[in-house]
C-alpha cells in the first residue's frame, strides 16, 4: 500500500455560473521515503492537489487514499487529526505565528498535540539546531529573514514526525540562493531521516533537486519521471 | 490552555494602539457607568432618608389588622411594655409613639377638617424632623399636654396663631365624641400642602385620653442607623415583640407605608438600566468592530492555524479569549479608576449648584448627593459593559469557529 494513493481525482470549483476544473483526472502514488516535486505554471492546479492530500480540500470525484484513511470519508475532525499526528505543512509565506519566537512556533504543533512542556522544548531545540537556527530560537518572525522563517516552518513540520511533508511553493518568496539552501536543508532531512517530502514549485532549480518530476498542467498529469 | 492565554494575550500586544483604544472605551463605559449608577443611588439613599425622617421611620409598629384601613379600633395597647422591648435593639435610633386620627377644629368662626397627629413631643424630636419644619412659635414639649402645633396653611385658614385657642371634635375609639381645647404653641411648614392644609400635631397623652385609647398608639415610629439594616432590624424586632407576647402588633416597613416612594425609585433604576444598556450597546458596537477587524486581518494566520491540526474550538476560544482579556483588562482598569473617584464624592459630595436647588427639592433631594457605591452598583455596571461586549465578541469567535482552513489560506 503505497503512502499516499490518488486515484482519479476530479476537482471542479463553482463560483456563480463558471466552473472551473482544477485537477481532472489525476492518478498518483506516492511512497515513503519519496522526494518528490510537483512542478507545473501557475494555474496548473499545485496547491489544490496538495490541499487536497493534506485534507484540507475536498474531492469533486475520485479517491484519495493519506497514511492509509480514504481521506473523502473521513469527517472534520478525523482530519484535524490526520493533519496534526500524519502530516506536515509548510506554505509558500507567512507560515509562522507572528507572536511567537522561533522555537514557540516549532513547539506548537506538538502543543496541539498535548507534548509535555519540557519534552516540547527539547525536541523543538534539537529539530531547529538541524536546520542551523540556534541562534534564532528565541527571535520572532518578524526579526528573522524569509529564508530563515521558512526553515523554521520546515522544522515546524517535521517536529512531530509526520508521515508525509507537504510544502507549497516553499521557495517561491526567497532569492535562489537562500531557496537552494532550503532545498539542501529539506533533502538532508529526506536522506537522512527519511521524511518524506512532496512538494510543488514552478522553478527550475528547485525542481533539479527533486528525486521525482510530476509535471501539472491544466490540471493534468504531464509527466511523470524519477531521475 | 495556558499557552493559548499566552498567545492570546501576545495578539492583543500586535496593534498596540488599538487594543489600548478599546481597553479604554470599555474603562470608560464601566466608569461612567458606576458614576451614574452610584449617584442614582445617593440620591434613592436621600429620599429614603427623607421620607423616613420626614414620615413614616424606617419600620413602625402597628396593630396587625391596621394596615391599610387605619381605624383607630386596630390600635395597639401597652406602648410603655412595648417601646421598653424595642428599646434595646440593635442598629435602632430611636422610637416614638403616635396617634393618627382625624378631628374638626375650629377657631372662633371657622372650622376645617384636620388629620390629628398625636405625638410624644421629644421622642418624636428623635425619631421625625416635624420640629425642624416648625415656622413659628416653636415646637411641642413633653409638658404641653394642651398644647399644639398647626400646619401653616390651616394656621392661616383658620386665623389663628402661637398663643390662640382652637378646639377639635372628633369621634373616639369607643364611638364617643372626642372633643378638647388646644393652645397653639407654633406653625409647620412641610412643603407639601396637603399636610399643611390640614395637619395638627398635639401631645399623644392628650388624644389617649379624648379619643378614649389610654395606653394606646396607631403606630410607634422606629429610626434605624441606615435603610441597609432595616431587615436585620425587622426581624430583632419581631423577636422582641414575641418576647413580649405581643402578637396583636406587627413590624412594618417604610416601603409598606409609602409604597409610592419605593415605587418611583424602582422604576427610575429600571429605566436607567435600559438606557444603559442602549447606551453601552452603541459604544459596545464601535468596540466589537475592532474585534472582528482583529479577526479579519487574521485569516490567512488563522488558516495556517487550521493546517496545522489546530481544531476550529480551540481556534475561536483563542480568537474570544482575545476580546474577553481586553475586555476584562479594560473593566479592571474602569473600576481601579471609577471606584476611587466615586468613593471620593461620595465623601465630600457633589454640589449641584443653586440654580438646581428647586428642582432637585421637588424630587425630596437636596442640591449635594453623595454618590453611593455598592455591590449591586459595582455588579450593574460591569455586567452590563462585561455582558454587551462579551456577547458582541461572540460574533468573530463564531466565525473562527465555522472557518474553512483552504478557503482561509486563500486570504491575502
Ligand atoms: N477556491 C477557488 N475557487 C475558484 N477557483 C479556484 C479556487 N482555488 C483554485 N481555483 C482555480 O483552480 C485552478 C488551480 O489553482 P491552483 O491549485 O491554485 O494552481 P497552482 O497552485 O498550480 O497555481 C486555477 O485556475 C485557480 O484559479
Ligand atoms: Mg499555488
Amino acid at each position: 500500500m503505497p503512502l499516499v494513493s490518488v486515484k482519479n481525482v476530479n476537482k471542479a470549483y463553482k463560483t456563480g455560473a463558471t466552473e472551473v476544473h482544477a485537477l481532472r483526472g489525476v492518478d498518483l502514488d506516492l511512497e515513503t521515503g519519496e522526494f518528490t516535486a510537483i512542478a507545473g505554471p501557475s494555474g496548473s492546479g499545485k496547491t489544490t492537489l496538495l490541499n487536497i492530500i493534506g485534507g484540507l480540500d475536498t474531492i469533486s470525484d475520485g479517491s484519495v487514499v493519506v497514511a492509509d484513511q480514504d481521506i473523502s470519508g473521513l469527517k472534520p475532525r478525523q482530519l484535524h487529526e490526520l493533519r496534526l499526528y500524519q502530516i506536515g505543512f509548510v506554505f509558500q509565506a507567512y507560515n509562522l505565528i507572528p507572536v511567537l519566537t522561533a522555537c514557540e512556533n516549532v513547539e506548537f504543533t506538538m502543543l496541539l498535540q498535548g507534548v509535555p512542556r519540557d519534552e516540547r522544548r527539547r525536541r523543538a531545540t534539537e529539530i531547529l539546531d538541524r536546520v542551523g537556527l540556534t541562534d534564532q530560537m528565541h527571535r520572532r518572525p518578524a526579526a528573522m529573514s524569509g529564508g530563515q522563517q521558512q526553515r523554521v516552518a520546515v522544522a515546524r513540520a517535521i517536529v512531530t514526525k509526520p508521515r508525509i511533508v507537504l510544502a507549497d511553493e516553499p521557495t517561491a518568496n526567497l532569492d535562489s540562493q537562500t531557496g537552494t539552501n532550503l532545498m539542501a536543508v529539506m533533502k538532508q532531512l529526506n536522506e537522512e531521516e527519511a521524511i518524506t517530502f512532496l512538494f510543488s514549485t514552478h522553478d527550475q532549480m528547485v525542481m533539479s533537486h527533486a528525486r521525482r518530476l510530476i509535471r501539472l498542467h491544466d490540471g493534468r498529469v504531464e509527466s511523470d519521471t524519477t531521475a | 490552555m495556558f499557552d493559548i492565554l499566552r498567545i492570546a494575550w501576545r495578539n492583543i500586544g500586535r496593534n498596540r494602539r488599538r487594543s489600548v483604544l478599546s481597553a479604554a472605551a470599555v474603562a470608560f463605559a464601566v466608569a461612567v457607568l458606576c458614576f451614574s449608577m452610584a449617584l442614582q443611588q445617593g440620591s434613592y439613599a436621600q429620599m429614603i432618608h427623607n421620607t423616613v425622617r420626614n414620615r413614616t421611620g424606617h419600620l413602625q409598629l402597628q396593630h396587625v389588622d391596621y394596615w391599610p384601613d387605619r381605624e383607630l379600633t386596630k390600635r395597639m395597647t401597652g406602648i410603655d411594655t412595648l417601646m421598653t422591648a424595642v428599646a434595646d435593639t440593635p442598629h435602632m435610633v430611636a422610637a416614638a409613639p403616635r396617634i393618627q386620627t382625624a378631628a374638626l377644629v375650629s377657631s372662633d368662626d371657622r372650622t376645617f377638617g384636620a388629620t390629628i397627629q398625636g405625638v410624644s413631643p421629644e421622642a418624636e424630636t428623635m425619631v421625625s424632623t416635624a420640629a425642624d419644619k416648625v415656622i413659628t412659635g416653636r415646637f411641642l414639649t413633653d409638658t404641653d399636654i394642651d398644647g399644639a402645633v398647626l400646619g401653616s396653611m390651616l394656621a392661616r385658614n383658620l386665623g389663628v396663631s402661637a398663643g390662640d385657642e382652637i378646639v377639635f371634635v372628633g369621634q373616639a375609639a369607643d364611638g364617643s365624641i372626642a372633643a378638647g381645647t388646644l393652645t397653639v404653641t407654633g406653625t409647620i411648614q412641610s412643603g407639601m400642602s396637603e399636610i399643611d392644609r390640614s395637619l395638627v400635631i398635639m401631645h399623644v397623652r392628650h388624644v389617649q385620653t379624648a379619643f378614649s385609647m389610654p395606653d394606646a398608639a396607631t403606630e410607634i415610629a422606629i429610626l434605624l442607623e441606615s435603610d441597609r439594616v432595616r431587615s436585620a432590624a425587622h426581624d430583632a424586632i419581631a423577636d422582641c415583640l414575641r418576647a413580649v407576647k405581643a402578637e396583636h402588633v406587627a413590624v412594618v416597613e417604610w416601603p409598606t407605608v409609602l409604597p409610592g416612594v419605593e415605587q418611583s425609585m424602582k422604576l427610575d433604576w429600571i429605566s436607567g438600566l435600559i438606557m444603559y444598556v442602549i447606551l453601552v450597546c452603541v459604544v459596545g458596537f464601535g468596540i466589537a468592530n475592532t474585534y472582528l477587524m482583529a479577526y479579519l486581518e487574521r485569516i490567512h494566520e488563522f488558516g495556517v492555524l487550521l493546517s496545522l491540526g489546530m481544531r476550529p474550538r480551540l481556534l475561536s476560544m483563542l480568537v474570544y479569549l482575545e476580546s474577553a482579556l481586553l475586555t476584562l483588562a479594560g473593566i479592571a482598569t474602569g473600576l481601579a479608576a471609577g471606584v476611587p473617584i466615586v468613593m471620593y464624592l461620595n465623601h465630600v459630595g457633589l454640589n449641584f449648584g443653586k440654580q438646581a436647588e428647586t428642582l432637585m427639592a421637588s424630587y425630596g433631594l437636596s442640591a449635594v448627593v453623595y454618590p453611593q457605591l455598592s455591590p449591586l452598583v459595582v455588579g450593574c455596571a460591569v455586567g452590563i459593559v462585561g455582558g454587551v461586549t462579551l456577547t458582541l465578541a461572540l460574533y468573530p469567535a463564531i466565525r473562527a469557529a465555522n472557518l474553512k482552513p483552504v478557503e482561509a489560506l486563500r486570504h491575502a
